[in-house]
């Protein structure tokens, strides 16, 4: 059925809406981010600086990201990496824990997790559109490679 | 004070108090980020070997070629384009050069090489690299005499798919089956057998008599099957490397359905007496037939739990066909089905976290799997009439026939596999229609 927009009646005005306030503004843009841990101590610009570069990461990895397809049926699986970037955005230095790579000694199903994360990382390379001036936040990364189902 | 060192002062501390705030974004320890959705796609990989020249033309030299088949079989691997390859095989095998292969985006690199080392014995060495990490995942090396080069492809997909995937492989196995033909009013049915890609395929019976319900016995020696030959219709047990096969005993009624229990010890089966139909088993070594269900129902399809400890099976004793659970030594059956429709044909899987059966609701058939407890019922696979999933011995498999209605004509019946997401349904080439899969066990550890 097509709307006839003409026969709209305007609605009548409403009571005068308060002026938007700019930190209100940016906590909701913060919620819109993929939300890491707030720290206790952080302004809402803070929590959105760092909102905006998880996700950055998060999303160029994503994308480099070829899930094994057999764990489609596993649930809680998780391997976690770490690496450092230099100012550029360059991935290097990364690394596994001795406890993670223990861990997946001791379950197979663990080893492709780990293999495609690594590739992950190995194939994104360098992290590009992160601040330059907020580089000690983003200088070193932990990732949590958790597959959903 | 003056006003100008008041005024420094002051700015000294407005400075210092936004150094703090700024450095607050700052933190202790690393960024930590969730990776949670990637893209579920196959692994993209180059297999190269180098293969001694006079072996190129016997199956030795199709070594190559029958790895990647059954890893792309799998629908978890891709392979690239061979063409796209820029480090020959003999270099690959000794030394890759990781540069060339990340800049076509292979993840894994198979390479090695094939070499006759005399007395109809050749030697398969090969490894399995990480491309991105730049070390190695996995070697093989395997020697064997070169009318074995097909199985020693599948064993050598076998380790490679079970270090990328983390599961089992699955290549290195043969499956039976009813082959049919003929019209439906002169139905030719027998047994038959072929490797899981559908290579080296033989008939066991001459089909003079109708056979159903082939099962591989655990060990992949033998074989069960049901078949209306002797005085009455009964079980068949056929020994593969002998060629030939003897009845399962004499009994009163009719047996069918039958099972192997996970240690071959024993069989569990159907009987048919008076009308009524009960679970039984039967000791292969002492002859000895126990009954474990009783009453007026029709109880069948009994299948061995992996540790043997348990049967499910199908009964109509709550007016139409369900699934029961009872101990191996029988006792009380705790149902574990209860949706809409009909439950027949279970088959527990060899991993134990699933059964497998055949379901009709409203005229439609489903392959579907639920937990042994009766929860997280799916359906899988479905069709006109889908039937009798059979596992694959790793667990993540099953095969099962598919019927297409051809009006006019004889059905067309084909047997498919599918893995357990219900995803990667693909045909299996058999030489006409077939039936009534069984999956073998892996043929080099007999598991």
């Amino acid at each position: 059925m097509l709307r006839d927009l003409s026969e709209r009646t305007p609605a009548p005005p409403g009571p005068e809406e308060p002026p938007t306030k700019l930190e209100d503004t940016i906590e909701q843009l913060a919620a819109l981010e993929p939300s890491p841990t707030p720290l206790t101590s952080e302004t809402p610009e803070q929590r959105f600086t760092r909102a905006r570069i998880y996700g950055l990461i998060q999303r160029q990895i994503q994308a480099n990201w070829r899930r094994p397809p057999a764990l489609q049926e596993v649930d809680d699986m998780a391997v976690i990496l770490e690496f450092q970037l230099q100012p550029d955005g360059t991935i290097h230095d990364l690394q596994i824990s001795e406890t993670e790579l223990d861990r997946v000694d001791r379950n197979t199903l663990l080893r492709p997790l780990l293999d495609s994360a690594q590739a992950a990382i190995l194939r994104t390379g360098k992290i590009t559109g992160l601040p330059p001036e907020d580089y000690a936040l983003w200088r070193r990364v932990r990732l949590n490679f958790r597959p959903q189902r | 004070m003056s006003r100008m060192s008041a005024f420094l002062r002051r700015t000294a501390t407005f400075a210092f108090l936004l150094a703090i705030c700024h450095s607050a974004v700052a933190q202790e320890g690393p960024l930590e980020i969730d990776i949670t959705e990637g893209r579920i796609e196959p692994v993209p990989f180059a297999l190269t070997l180098d293969v001694d020249g006079n072996l190129l033309a016997t199956d030795a030299g199709d070594i190559g070629d029958m790895v990647v088949n059954d890893l792309q079989s799998s629908a978890l691997f891709r392979q690239i384009d061979p063409d796209a390859y820029m480090q020959r095989a003999a270099d690959a095998a000794e030394q890759p050069r990781f540069r060339d292969w990340r800049i076509i985006d292979a993840q894994v690199l198979v390479a090695g090489t094939v070499r006759d080392v005399g007395d109809g014995t050749i030697e398969v060495a090969a490894r399995a690299w990480d491309v991105y990490g730049g070390r190695e995942m996995i070697g093989v090396r395997l020697n064997g005499p070169l009318p074995l080069a097909r199985r020693m492809a599948h064993v050598l997909a076998d380790r490679i798919y079970s270090r990328v995937t983390g599961e089992p492989g699955y290549f290195d196995t043969r499956i039976l089956y009813v082959a049919e033909s003929g019209p439906a009013t002169e139905r030719v049915k027998r047994l038959a057998i072929m490797d899981q890609d559908g290579a080296n395929h033989r008939y066991l019976t001459d089909g003079s008599h109708l056979v159903l319900t082939p099962r591989f016995s655990p060990d992949g020696k033998g074989a069960l099957y049901f078949s209306y030959q002797g005085r009455e219709p009964s079980i068949f047990r056929y020994d593969l490397d002998a060629g030939r096969s003897e009845a399962l005993g004499q009994f009163s009624g009719m047996t069918f359905a039958p099972r192997f229990h996970p240690e071959g010890s024993e069989v569990a089966m159907s009987l048919a007496r008076d009308g009524v139909t009960n679970v039984f088993t039967l000791d292969l070594e002492t002859g000895d037939l126990k009954q474990l269900t009783r009453g007026r129902a029709i109880d069948t399809s009994p299948s061995y739990s992996p540790e043997g400890d348990r049967i499910v099976f199908s009964s109509d004793r709550s007016g139409r066909p369900h699934l029961f659970v009872m101990s191996a030594d029988g006792g009380v059956a705790r149902r574990i089905s209860f949706g809409g429709g009909s439950y027949t044909t279970p088959v527990w899987s060899p991993r134990g976290d699933y059964i497998a059966f055949t379901k009709s609701v409203k005229g439609r058939f489903y392959i579907g799997l639920m937990h042994p407890d009766g929860t997280g019922e799916r359906l899988i696979a479905d069709g006109f009439l889908v039937e009798g999933p059979s596992w694959a011995p790793n667990g993540r498999l099953l095969a099962f026939a598919r019927t297409e209605p051809s009006p006019g004509t004889t059905d067309t019946i084909r047997i498919y596999t599918i893995d357990i997401t219900g995803n990667r349904e693909r045909e299996l080439p058999t030489p006409n229609d077939a039936s009534d899969p069984s999956w073998g066990p892996d043929r080099a550890s007999g598991s």
